[in-house]
């Protein structure tokens, strides 16, 4: 089933040529062998530190276990609670799931957006380029004191920032229905994270292409719809897949600013989990919620890509074509 | 055409790109600004007094500016160790990233090797498990092998490819036309080969931006260097600044001196590696 | 997957294969077994002993305070050398639990308080109480009740105090008490007139407004908090639980009263701080405060940063009851686990708390003393930098100073009750329809406890 889904995704299921047909077998079995060699250390680092814990962790999601004395086996009761009588659980996924929808898009937006912007002739670009990528860099303490400033309801750079158009901002991240939009907002403070993969995208992109198409009376736009686009798809599928991944296991923001309130609602799922590991001692528990969230992840992860067949360009296709 | 309806149609050209230009400015400026407001407090905080780091509202230019902060913030902790030990830990980690995300990206991107596809999705599953419930397996791991208290478990796993930069090495290798792989294995070139010479030297602008990436996160973690380290010596600077959150008692004005400090070094290898970033290097590609 | 039948690659997979196998298995053993016997032996009698002892950090360079503690100690006791393991205060509770779930914890180190109950009701800690008993060097009932009754187990002694601190002050701003002619605290609480109902009418009579209608001057601010709550309920008479510790009174008439006059302050009045302004934001310190909430800790900090500001302290407000008090105080503890190097954390801890490390202690560090025979000298020794008149009042009540009800539920409760009472405070939601659901959810966490 792997092969189907990952099918689309890769740029070495192009037609083989003659030359290589002949030679297959003996070319094949090397190739397999070279592959086996260079995915190797990650196969062994696999299996010394992370098969293990995985398969703890999977056991672990079966047990009661206050991690001071030994696991008890319990079977599914943990699963049980999860599902049927844990009202946090379905808030924290409400919650998780409402943050990814509305913060992915923007982040991916944005961040191409800004990328492109960051690539253009212009002066000053590594100053800029420097400006943007500031925020991923400071440490999360700092920042949050800064953030709880900025979305003061009296003092607040933002609610200062709306009065002068008229609006009378709401208290941010102390109000139930404003909380979670306040750390959206935040979070797009740090889009230039993915400035540094979208612009090595957008540097792959040979220039020959610009001027072939400038010749063929190109406008701007189009440049962009039938160049940028195909070519740096599989950059944007890498910044999709992770924008899930990490969305969904969103941690700092809730752990620091709000802690999960105003009335549990910037309840992050990882924070649920945490303070469940490593507040409550219920690692038990915790190792369920893992892997309830690593399913939903896992599935709408396969999702995609698998839709990402029919959006994703690789240039090795061009050969086929010919 | 005329001289004269030359010179204007280009001028008119010309006009339109100094207006695209100067609304690109305009939109980065803006959004720069809002990026900058929080930081120019965070730097002028740490030249405050501490008497002067709770006014409210937040003032952004100190009565006097306390140089000496950053002075005292070595007799606190020593910075000057955590610098070093910070460094040593992210520059293996580099390396290590470097090397093998490169390296088995292109296994995954390149090569045909049965098992492939299905481990690729083993790679990216590891992703999606919440850290924390692996933590104390992983350190029970660390524990059996004696590692505790050193720094291998920070930068030895690295060497053997973390799945974030091995998916990004691969989206990038299936940016690079195959045509190149087949041309050179046609001249004889192994598989391995065809990794080393062609392929890699073409990923640079996704090398530099692993880089990157691995110093940003290594520089600021602290998870890692909370649970494996404990001598006074051998802690981070990630480490030395939570240092300054007591219980009751937070020392702002230090805790910015040393958020400044800790973050000029990967501003600064940013600001150096646009070079990999500047539009031009591509490869020239083959004809035909 | 097939497998190839490869003859190299063959042999390497199936390596590969038994080898993950085996460590897994090890792995998911080990970490389901209980703490397994230290692979460290003990050093012999002749040599020195290592032991491992842990602390978190702080502000102030605490850091620097405790090193220099642990040099005292292995001054007094050369055949020791301390393995010293610093966390940051903010994780410090996940490295410990990690240490503890690996068999790899320090053989002694701190606990802050209110988690005594937690970690002995996982039964982590060892007992002292033979120990404390049979060591003449130990006065116990010298030091302060609240301090030492909160050492307790299911009767058994399992932690001994370290810096004490909590006593609830409300330190006033003079200047600004002048400027608006109102009469300052120390006098109300001459007249025994220092009520809650005289709090918010001063915080109302000291707030100012400038001219575009921005606060100038705070009348006041108060936390609602699970800590806060208890000074406040006591100041009523009101337990914190009921007896049997089934039901969470936060749902009493006074209390309630009590906390339906904060919506009313901060909207109002205008004299209180909204949560966001005066979560990180310390007005008091600015001197835009007139009265700030504040505990003895802060003391020494406030040393360096209320240096402009003419300030004095009074003790909390009274309900109806009296004006109430706590004494709190972190913990050092022994580990009880069979690796353990416990006599020498016995020796460690017990050094610690001795009188002259605890006159050293709250000198240095940010807390008062916990034995009535250090309160004199360390009371000369600060008087000449903060206050008198406001110590006189602190000495009266440390006697009879009570200590924060231990529950073994401290970190639920405190989830549950910090979720939503920022909402009452705001008037965000009415204060009877939160304070019923957070009772309700407490109840019910309490009654499914393990």
């Amino acid at each position: 089933m792997a092969k189907e889904i990952v099918a689309g995704t890769t740029s070495i299921n192009a037609p083989i040529g003659p030359k290589r047909k002949a030679k297959m077998s003996l070319m094949a079995r090397r190739e397999e062998l070279t592959g086996w060699l260079m995915a190797g250390p990650w196969i062994i680092g696999f299996l010394l530190w992370t098969a293990g814990p995985f398969g703890a962790a999977a056991y672990l999601a079966f047990t009661d276990y206050d991690i001071l004395s030994t696991a008890q086996y319990t079977g599914l009761e943990n699963f049980r609670v999860m599902l049927f009588q844990d009202e946090l659980f379905w808030v924290a996924m409400r919650v998780t799931t409402v943050y990814a929808l509305v913060s992915i898009p923007l982040q991916i937006g944005l961040g191409l957006f800004l990328a492109i912007l960051l690539n253009s002739r212009i002066r000053g670009l590594a100053w800029l380029r420097t400006l943007y990528y500031l925020p991923t860099i400071l440490s999360g303490v700092a920042v949050s004191f800064l953030w709880v400033w900025v979305f003061s309801a009296d003092w607040g750079v933002l609610n200062y920032v709306l009065s002068l158009v008229g609006i009378q901002g709401p208290s941010w991240l102390t109000s139930q229905d404003w909380a979670l939009s306040a750390l959206v907002i935040m979070s797009l403070w740090s889009v230039g994270a993915g400035l540094v993969i979208y612009l090595a995208g957008l540097q792959g992109v040979p220039t020959e292409l610009y001027e072939a198409a400038e010749l063929d009376g190109a406008g701007r736009w189009r440049k962009f719809w039938s160049i940028t686009l195909p070519l740096i798809s599989p950059v944007i599928l890498f910044q999709l897949i992770i924008g899930i991944i990490g969305a969904l296991q969103t941690f700092t923001q809730g752990y620091v600013m709000t802690e999960g309130g105003p009335n549990n609602a910037t309840l992050f799922f990882l924070l649920y989990l945490w303070r469940n590991a490593f507040k409550f001692l219920n690692m038990g528990y915790a190792s369920a919620l893992a892997w309830a969230i690593f399913a939903y992840i896992l599935v709408l992860t396969l999702i995609v890509l698998r839709l990402s067949e029919s959006w994703v360009f690789y240039t090795g296709e061009i050969k086929g074509r010919r | 055409m005329s001289p004269n309806t030359t010179r204007r149609a280009l001028s008119s050209v010309n006009l339109a790109q100094r207006i695209e230009k100067g609304f690109i400015y305009l939109i980065l400026l803006s959004g720069g600004l809002l990026i900058l407001v929080p930081l120019w407090w965070m730097i002028s905080t740490s030249l405050k007094r501490p008497a002067e780091v709770f006014t409210f509202p937040p003032t952004f230019l100190p009565e006097t500016l306390r140089w000496q902060n950053y002075v005292d913030i070595f007799e606190k902790a020593p910075f000057g160790r955590y610098f070093l030990n910070t460094t040593y830990v992210v520059f293996m980690d580099m390396i290590g990233t470097l090397l093998s995300a490169s390296m088995v990206g292109f296994a995954f991107a390149r090569l045909r090797w049965r098992g492939r596809d299905a481990f690729f999705v083993l790679t990216l599953a590891t992703m999606m498990l919440p850290g924390a419930v692996t933590l104390i397996p992983r350190y029970l791991i660390f524990k059996e092998l004696h590692w505790l208290d050193t720094f291998l478990p920070l930068w030895v796993p690295s060497f053997f490819g973390y799945p974030f930069f091995i998916f990004l090495m691969r989206q990038f290798y299936a940016t690079i036309p195959y045509e190149l792989d087949d041309a050179a294995r046609i001249d004889g070139c192994s598989d391995f080969g065809v990794w080393w010479r062609i392929n890699l030297p073409l990923t640079l602008p996704a090398l530099a931006a692993c880089g990157i990436f691995t110093f940003n996160a290594t520089w600021n973690d602290f998870l890692g260097p909370l649970i494996y380290l404990s001598s006074q010596n051998k802690l981070t600077l990630a480490l030395g600044l939570m240092a300054f959150r007591g219980p009751h008692v937070t020392d702002f004005h230090y805790l910015m001196a040393a958020s400044t400090i800790a973050m000029l070094p990967v501003v600064v290898l940013f600001f150096f590696a646009q070079k990999y970033f500047i539009q031009g290097i591509v490869f020239t590609g083959v004809k035909g | 997957m097939e497998f190839q039948q490869n003859g190299h690659g063959n042999l390497s997979r199936r390596r590969f294969l038994t080898l993950a196998a085996s460590l897994a298995g090890t792995a998911v053993l080990a970490s389901c077994a209980p703490a397994a016997p230290g692979t460290t032996g003990n050093a012999p009698a002749e040599a020195k002993t290592e032991i491992s002892f842990a602390w978190w950090t702080g502000g102030e360079g605490a850091n620097k305070l405790f090193e220099q503690s642990i040099d005292h100690f292995e001054e007094k006791y050369p055949n020791y050398t301390v393995n010293r393991i610093s966390m940051p205060y903010a994780e410090f509770g996940t490295k410990l639990l990690t240490m503890y779930g690996s068999g790899n914890a320090p053989d002694a180190h701190g606990i802050p308080y209110g988690t005594v109950w937690s970690w002995a009701h996982k039964g982590v800690l060892m007992d002292l109480t033979s120990l404390v008993e049979s060591d003449d060097s130990i006065d116990w009932e010298g030091m302060w009740p609240a301090v030492t009754g909160a050492c307790y187990y299911q009767a058994k002694i399992v932690a001994l105090p370290r810096e004490s601190f909590g006593l609830r002050l409300y330190v006033y701003n003079k200047t600004i008490f002048d400027e608006a002619e109102v009469e300052t605290l120390d006098k109300d609480m001459a007249t025994d007139n220092w009520t809650w109902q005289v709090w918010r009418e001063k915080a109302k009579a000291l707030t100012k407004f400038s001219a575009d209608g921005r606060r100038e001057i705070m009348g006041a601010n108060v936390g609602a908090g699970y800590w806060d709550l208890q000074v406040v309920m006591s100041s009523y008479g009101v337990p914190m639980f009921n007896e049997d510790l089934t039901h969470f009174n936060l749902d009493d008439p006074k209390v309630v009263g009590w906390l339906s006059m904060l919506p009313e302050m901060l909207n109002e009045d205008l004299s209180l701080g909204k949560p966001d302004e005066t979560k990180e934001f310390d007005w008091g310190a600015s001197g835009k405060q007139a009265i700030s909430q504040s505990a003895t800790w802060a003391i020494p900090n406030m040393r360096e940063t209320w240096t402009d500001i003419d300030w004095d302290f009074v003790p909390a407000p009274k309900g109806d009851c009296c004006h109430s008090n706590f004494v709190g105080c972190d913990y050092h503890v022994v580990n009880g686990s069979d690796y353990a190097k416990k006599d020498a954390g016995w020796e460690m801890i017990k050094f610690i708390n001795s009188p002259e490390e605890d006159l050293w202690w709250a000198l240095n560090f940010f807390g008062a003393p916990f034995r009535k025979s250090n309160l004199d000298a360390w009371q000369s020794q600060l008087n000449n930098i903060v206050p008198k008149d406001g110590w006189q009042y602190m000495l009266d009540m440390t006697e009879t100073a009570t200590p924060w009800t231990p529950i073994p539920f401290q970190d639920e409760l405190d989830t549950i009750h910090n979720n939503e009472i920022g909402q009452a405070l705001s008037g965000e939601r009415p204060v009877e329809e939160v304070v019923m659901s957070i009772t309700t959810k407490v109840d019910k966490m309490i009654a499914n406890f393990k």
